[in-house]
């Protein structure tokens, strides 16, 4: 393997990570919430991404994407809403049981089975360029993550509801006394967030082609792990521990001999207590709120 | 007309006492003034008014409906502005996008984009800095962008809560040549000062305010007379006008 090559591989599998973790970061930038639940976000779209394989591709998108975003609003309404201004530690608690409350829910509805699905096997087919092998959903994530971080980054920066988040992040009394509908600023968050676990799940089952009950949990530890290193709350931060952690994956399956494979994980984690010993608030340091990138 | 009516207020944050059976009102295109010393639950009382502090028991009422269960953007849409004490501007948000949210609650865009160009005329300094995060001005400048941000909600009761404190005199001037025009253009304002003086020069009206109780009212000339602020704020002598009030707890 060349060196291209690792860097294709490593930006492809670091981009969903940095998606995943651009949308926990938002989510704590704008209300300061750890939500573990995230994770349940993109497992559920995988799911509805199975019962809809069979449909036109675009319309099984769209099932997922109004399913998932439909679902992060209803977890805010229902549930964050309910604890808007406890302590972060509560919060966090709260979207722990949320998480686990729905992962057994769907045991119970469809057991624990790992699900196969042959979603656009197409762009999973790898082609030759000059002796790279390159995978068509290797680009898409690439393009994906780059497309929709300078979205974002552009939407947070340039638009009302852009500077309205970045304010109800800062101070949210404050917002709520000049007339901001903080309520709504914050469902915008949950549906921007929904918007990218929706494009993760999509990529991924179109990678893996597979799915259990538990894959949005790890997808989302790594996340974390990511907005970690990054550092919690800064957008560029969480992006950039996204493809940094992609790229000690890609390095790790490369240089670790075939019996610690499965423990892969275990150095990723190794990894990040290593950096947070070293800059304890993450690479870019914590900030405690949204601000412009 | 009234606009403003307060009854029997009371604001309770744990085990202090803030706000005790208090009852003030204002009425159309009046300013009037609210002082007393650090702790007297001024602060409580605006921030209970815009609705951010419950209150334990008693009513508020605006142009005679009682707003007490309203949120608190049902009432900046009903015309209540907040210049908090501690400003509270949105520090990382730039000066020009502070002024833009004051006026979240307003439909009538094209309006809004003069009234902007109205809050740069009024403070060239913000003009100059349009694009700067805010948390980068001065004091004086956060001051005034604190008030140009509320009056871009185009308010029809204004409270500003201590808006010299902590400035240079000059720069006070500013913040009061301002509430003077304010004034002349029919906005009710509520005003919060410890510094009687500034306040008298301004207000119609004042109620001092000791211990989360009214002790006092009357107009500036009337409270001058006979150094009645002075006694009801410092002096012992006054016992005998002061209604006397077991003391709450104020811990600063
Ligand atoms: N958020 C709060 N939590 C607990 N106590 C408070 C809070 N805000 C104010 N207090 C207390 O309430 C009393 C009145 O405070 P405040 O309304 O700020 O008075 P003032 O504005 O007149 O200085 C003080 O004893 C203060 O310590
Ligand atoms: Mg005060």
């Amino acid at each position: 393997m060349t060196f291209l090559q690792m860097l294709i591989d490593a930006a492809s599998v670091g981009g969903l990570y940095a998606l995943t973790a651009i949308g926990i970061g938002l989510i704590f930038g704008v209300i300061g919430l750890v939500n573990f639940a995230y994770g349940e976000y993109i497992m559920v779209g995988a799911y509805v991404l199975l019962l809809t394989a069979g449909f036109y591709w675009p319309v099984a998108v769209l099932c997922v994407l109004v399913f998932v975003v439909i679902f992060a609003l209803a977890s805010d309404w229902l549930v964050f809403r309910q604890v808007r201004r406890a302590p972060p530690e509560t919060l966090m608690i709260v979207s722990f049981g949320l998480s686990f409350m729905i992962q057994y829910f769907y045991v119970m509805l469809f057991g624990s089975l790992t699900r196969t699905v042959n979603f656009l096997p197409e762009i999973s087919r790898g082609f030759e360029v000059g002796g790279l092998r390159i995978a068509g959903v290797s680009l898409l994530q690439i393009g994906a993550t780059l497309v929709l971080t300078a979205a974002l980054a552009i939407f947070i920066n340039f638009t009302r509801i852009g500077y309205q988040m970045r304010a109800v992040s800062e101070n949210p009394r404050m917002a709520r006394l000049v007339g901001v509908n903080s309520n709504r600023i914050i469902a915008a968050a949950f549906a921007i967030s929904a918007l990218l676990a929706v494009t993760v799940t999509v990529l991924f089952v179109a990678q893996t082609g597979s799915m259990t009950p538990f894959f949005g949990v790890s997808l989302t530890m790594i996340g974390f792990v990511a907005t970690v290193i990054g550092g919690l709350g800064s957008l560029p931060g969480c992006a950039l521990g996204g493809f940094l952690v992609g790229a000690l994956t890609t390095l790790l399956q490369m240089l670790l001999p075939p019996d610690l494979q499965p423990f892969r994980e275990a150095f990723v984690f190794a990894a990040v207590i290593v950096v947070l010993l070293v800059r304890p608030r993450g690479l870019i340091a914590v900030r405690s709120s949204l601000e412009r990138v | 007309m009234r606009h403003l009516d307060v009854v029997g207020l009371t604001v309770i944050y744990g085990a202090v006492r803030a706000v005790a059976n208090m009852s003030i009102h204002l009425d159309e295109g009046e300013t009037v003034a609210l002082i007393g010393p650090n702790g007297a639950g001024k602060s409580s009382l605006l921030l209970t008014i815009a609705g951010v502090v419950p209150a334990r028991s008693g009513s508020i009422k605006l142009r005679g409906e009682d707003i007490g269960s309203a949120s608190v953007e049902q009432r900046v849409g009903s015309g209540i502005s907040v210049v908090p004490e501690t400003r509270d501007i949105f520090a990382k948000l730039s000066v020009h996008e502070n002024l833009l949210i004051g006026a979240s609650l307003r439909r009538d865009a094209a309006v809004v984009k003069t009234d902007i160009d109205r809050m740069y005329s009024l403070f060239p300094r913000l003009a100059e800095r349009r694009k700067q995060m805010a948390g980068f001005l001065s004091g004086g400048e956060q001051q005034m962008l604190a008030i140009g941000r509320a009056l871009m909600a185009r308010p029809k009761l204004l409270m500003l809560d201590e808006p010299s404190l902590g400035l240079a005199p000059i720069i006070t001037d500013k913040v009061y040549e301002t509430i003077a025009e304010l004034k002349k253009s029919g906005t009710s304002i509520l005003l919060v000062e410890q510094n009687a003086e500034r306040a008298f020069g301004v207000c119609d009206r004042a109620y001092i305010i000791q211990a989360g109780r009214v002790t006092l009212e009357g107009s500036p000339e009337e409270l001058a007379k006979g150094g009645l602020v002075e006694q009801a704020l410092f002096g012992r002598a006054a016992a005998g006008i002061v209604r006397t009030s077991p003391q709450v707890e104020t811990a600063q």
